[in-house]
């Protein structure tokens, strides 16, 4: 198991890479390899002189390729739910993530979205059934966001990928406009969707 | 079998058709056959295998070599995987029709035939992914594993309880012509209150492989049929009301 660690610190090292601490086992050895954000796919961890990695990587030259590249990952995310996801929908979707991802308006410092959190959108809104959204964004933490509108409110979304949502609602009441916020569950921001986005 | 039924909400999420070949192809090969794809499939991965070796004195060496390529056409629904070995053609969800894989597999085939020229089959196969969503509500009465032909069997007493189960079997189809190997089981849900259950199918020609100038598309007609075969029996009318 030492050899083992010992082996892939040097690799990881080559890659840019540090070990965070110990590994008491394979699997957690395994799990950070495949937690580090980079281009490696798997790790073999076989034999205890030698291991074999099958790795993936991409040759990015450029915020523009490493941008593509992303936006692929992203489209095939989409792609996981083509069933639940109607034509229209799905090229909504691709559409303002082909705007989000654009190099033109992309800077060195900004977040690429985190994967876990664009899942959270995608589930949230095939189980909502609110593909109305009137806009998407990408927030500083690499957090995806989105805002719906009705006659009755305006809502807002940040997915934080770990199966919650944080929210704003604005909703027109007598005496003035309320504003609330809440940190739910992706099913209870479904509730409170309907609360402050559909009339009765 | 071929005439299986067109499904409206199809639970393919991965479609694949590829062939293995005898000998290997060099490293400049495979560049020009990526070269070559590029302009259809931009996004480009390398695929490396790297060995690491530790002497017993601690002295770490490792050595990477390049297997191939995975690329990516610009709208995420093609890919093609160039590997030194092997030539696969994937078409990822929304699955729509398996003339149009087999259609997109014969022009990168034509690429490939150019770069490396005729090769020795020695496995031609297709691959499907398909993933069930089951609302969990539609769960109560009986476990998962009911709405398949196929999978791990439990005891009675705790079928109630059974939160996980994968399976994989190997049997021969298509009159033990081909050989099918049969994946599945439950994996992390795709949808809110729902159960995730993924059967993949991998049916392939390994031997007796004729090496005819159409062995690939007759065979692909062939393994076409099998598979749909394959997948109306592994699957139960319950999971046929889910996707039609």
């Amino acid at each position: 198991m030492n050899a083992l660690v010992a082996a892939t610190a040097s690799l990881a090292k080559n890659w840019g890479h540090d070990l965070p601490g110990q590994f008491d086992s394979r699997a957690s050895l395994r799990d950070w390899w495949t937690s580090i954000p980079k281009q490696q796919d798997s790790l073999v961890l076989s034999g205890s002189g030698s291991s074999t990695l099958v790795t993936s990587r991409s040759p990015r030259n450029s915020l523009h390729e490493e941008l593509f590249s992303e936006l692929v990952k992203l489209k095939i995310a989409v792609a996981q739910y083509a069933m639940h996801l109607s034509r229209d929908t799905r090229h909504r979707i691709f559409h303002d993530l082909d705007s989000l991802l654009n190099p033109e308006d992309w800077y060195e410092e900004d977040k690429l979205p985190q994967m876990s959190s664009f899942r959270d959108f995608l589930k949230w809104t095939v189980y909502a059934k609110r593909f109305n959204w009137i806009s998407l964004g990408i927030s500083n933490d690499g957090h995806i966001q989105a805002a719906w509108k009705s006659d009755r409110g305006l809502l807002t979304a940040r997915y934080t990928g770990n199966g919650r949502v944080i929210w704003t609602a604005r909703i027109t009441a007598e005496g003035g406009d309320d504003q609330l916020a809440g940190d739910s569950s992706l099913q209870s921001l479904e509730r409170q969707a309907h609360f402050y986005l559909d009339s009765d | 079998m071929v005439g299986a039924p067109n499904y409206s909400r199809a639970p393919v999420t991965e479609a694949v058709f590829e062939f293995r070949f005898d000998g290997v192809l060099t490293l400049r090969d495979l560049e020009r056959l990526r070269d070559r794809l590029k302009p259809r499939y931009p996004a480009v991965e390398d695929r490396r295998n790297v060995e690491v070796q530790v002497s017993s004195d601690g002295h770490i060496q490792t050595k990477a070599s390049l297997l191939g390529y995975q690329m990516t056409s610009a709208d995420a629904r093609h890919v093609v995987l160039v590997q030194s070995n092997s030539f696969g053609t994937i078409r990822q969800a929304p699955y729509e029709t398996w003339d149009e894989l087999i259609s997109v597999a014969r022009a990168n085939y034509s690429e490939f035939e150019r770069v490396a020229g005729r090769r020795t089959f020695n496995r031609i196969s297709t691959r499907f992914v398909n993933r069930i969503d089951i609302p969990n509500a539609s769960l109560e009465a009986d476990d998962v594993t009911s709405w398949f032909n196929a999978g791990t069997k439990i005891p009675a007493k705790f079928a109630g309880s059974l939160k996980n189960f994968s399976f994989s079997e190997i049997f021969g189809c298509g009159d033990g012509r081909f050989g099918a190997l049969l994946q599945g089981g439950t994996v992390d849900p795709f949808l809110l209150n729902h159960t995730s259950v993924v059967i993949d199918i991998d049916i392939s020609l390994e031997r007796d492989i004729s090496q005819h100038k159409d062995v690939l598309w007759e065979t692909a007609e062939q393994l076409r049929a099998a598979k749909n075969d394959v997948f109306e029996e592994v699957i139960t009318d319950r999971v046929r009301g889910l996707i039609r």
